[in-house]
């Protein structure tokens, strides 16, 4: 389908602002809501077992408006010019803080807040890894800022795929190909859209909740659209099909389910519309945001021989390795099994905390 | 070296680099932001279940949809224990937004109704459900 190059983009020979700028404004959107989570959030009934006192105690805590004007203000640096590692790392930390201190305080991980981490870190990322191979290959980087924000756009995308990827993974694995059954997708939408709901969305629902073969389709559409995710990285086109696949499916959710994760549908959109070929038409009488998708000069790009990627290549591996071993020693993972540990179906009575 | 072109090799490695790495570092830590699994819906569920209430018509309808609530006994629906052998698929943040709303829409209301557990029980190659109430709470609310 797509005649691009492999791993091509829409905004290849232009600046990427508008990438950065509309992931910061995402992001600070993300922190304002999960602040305002745990400004109003106690501890409680509801609050994780395990989670440690100092991030409980940050629930009505004067600490999350300090730790949101951190966050605002490194965000906004991270937007204000290209290649800000270290002011998006401090916005996402403090980010991290925020959103698991609301996980920590009640009902588990606030998932709609991470697509928009998530794009962050790939971002980062990039932003890292071409610093790392210019180092290797003797360049200053000071000469590499389109070059850095190629990767990081890659980055945010390849971050956003695998999640997805790994939606459909976690249902292959722990269920297998059996998921996409009959009955599945009619408990998520009953136990999820609100009784008597009359409106179109909500004979919809009754539709699908009512129809074995409706329900089985859209389950089987499920694992296609997430597994599918990965195509985002071929090139433009697929991009585009992938993205939007994606988009009408937290669409059909929200429809069927009433779970919206807004923050994931804004950043599908800001990645995989091909926003160039039509914005600067479409703002032509605004010439500062025009400036957004300006064509930019020959970019610079240091010469990178194949052995010196797969050096690097190489050694992202075992930065990757040595985290998952590191967080296999440490107890995180007996800390997040804990999340949610009191829904599904079971058959013995329901865990106090 | 001008051309975007010349940067493919390197961004796609690094795309396919930063796939995998998310999805072996998800599946160690399973949730922690911003990375997830996301196997909330990573199973095969019989049933589905909600919070409701059942008027004395044996209507059902949203928590929500009444106010003005006084109850037989105290307000604690997310931890009551299920009596049956069986228990439905339930979401916990679901049954906390019903108990949240009773506690906070306390009153004088006159109308005698029951806080179920409504049940679907699904019937794997049909559409249909065989459908369980069981009773939570008695309580009397007011219909707006």
């Amino acid at each position: 389908m797509s005649f691009a190059p492999l791993g091509s983009s829409y905004w290849d020979g232009r600046s990427r602002s508008f990438l950065r700028v509309g992931l910061a404004v995402i992001v600070a959107s993300n922190v304002l809501g999960a602040a305002a989570n745990v400004w109003q959030d106690q501890r409680g009934t509801w609050s994780h077992p395990m989670a440690p006192d100092w991030l409980l105690n940050l629930g009505g805590s004067p600490l999350v408006g300090l730790l949101l004007i951190v966050a605002l203000l490194a965000i906004g640096q991270f937007a204000r010019k290209p290649g800000q590692l270290a002011a998006g790392a401090l916005a996402l930390a403090a980010m991290a803080l925020l959103v698991e201190a609301d996980g920590a305080l009640n009902e588990g991980p606030k998932r709609h807040f991470f697509a928009p981490g998530l794009a962050l870190l790939g971002w980062l990322a990039g932003l890292a890894f071409a610093r790392l191979l210019a180092w290797r290959s003797g360049h200053a980087r000071a000469d590499l800022t389109a070059w850095q924000e190629i990767h990081a756009e890659m980055g945010a995308v390849a971050a956003l795929a695998g999640n997805y990827v790994d939606a459909a993974a976690s249902k292959l694995l722990h269920v297998g190909p059996g998921w996409a059954n009959d009955t599945t997708l009619r408990s998520v939408i009953l136990s999820h859209h609100p009784l008597g709901d009359g409106s179109l969305a909500g004979q919809y629902a009754h539709f699908v909740a009512g129809s074995a073969a409706a329900s089985q389709v859209l389950a089987v559409a499920t694992l296609v659209v997430q597994g599918g995710a990965c195509l985002m990285l071929i090139g433009p086109r697929w991009r585009l099909l992938a993205g939007l696949a994606v988009f009408a499916f937290h669409c059909n959710v929200e429809l069927l389910a009433d779970i919206g994760y807004g923050p994931a549908r804004m950043t599908l959109l800001l990645f995989c519309l091909p926003w160039p070929l039509f914005l600067p038409r479409l703002l032509r009488r605004w010439p500062r945001a025009v400036a957004f998708f300006a064509v930019v000069a020959p970019m610079t790009s240091p010469a990178v021989s194949r052995t010196q990627l797969l050096r690097v290549s190489a050694l992202v591996l075992a930065l990757v390795a040595a985290t998952v071993v590191t967080a296999r020693a440490l107890p995180i993972r007996a800390y997040t099994a804990l999340h949610h540990s009191y829904s599904g179906e079971r058959s013995g009575p329901r865990p106090q905390p | 070296m001008d051309s975007p072109q010349h940067s493919l090799p390197s961004r796609l490695a690094f795309g396919v680099l930063v796939l995998l790495g998310y999805v072996a570092i998800a599946n160690t830590v399973q949730q922690l932001y911003p990375f997830s699994v996301f196997d909330m819906y990573a199973h095969q569920a019989t049933s589905a279940s909600r919070i409701a209430v059942r008027d004395a018509a044996g209507a059902v309808s949203e928590v929500s949809a009444w106010t003005d609530w006084r109850c037989d006994g105290p307000i604690a629906l997310a931890t009551a224990p299920d009596h049956a052998d069986r228990s439905p698929y339930s979401i916990p943040y679901r049954d906390r937004e019903a108990q949240e709303w009773l506690t906070g829409h306390v009153g004088n209301g006159a109308q005698a109704v029951e806080v179920v557990r409504h049940i679907w029980w699904l019937q794997p190659e049909a559409g249909q459900a065989e459908i369980e109430d069981r009773v939570l709470l008695h309580c009397k609310a007011r219909r707006p």
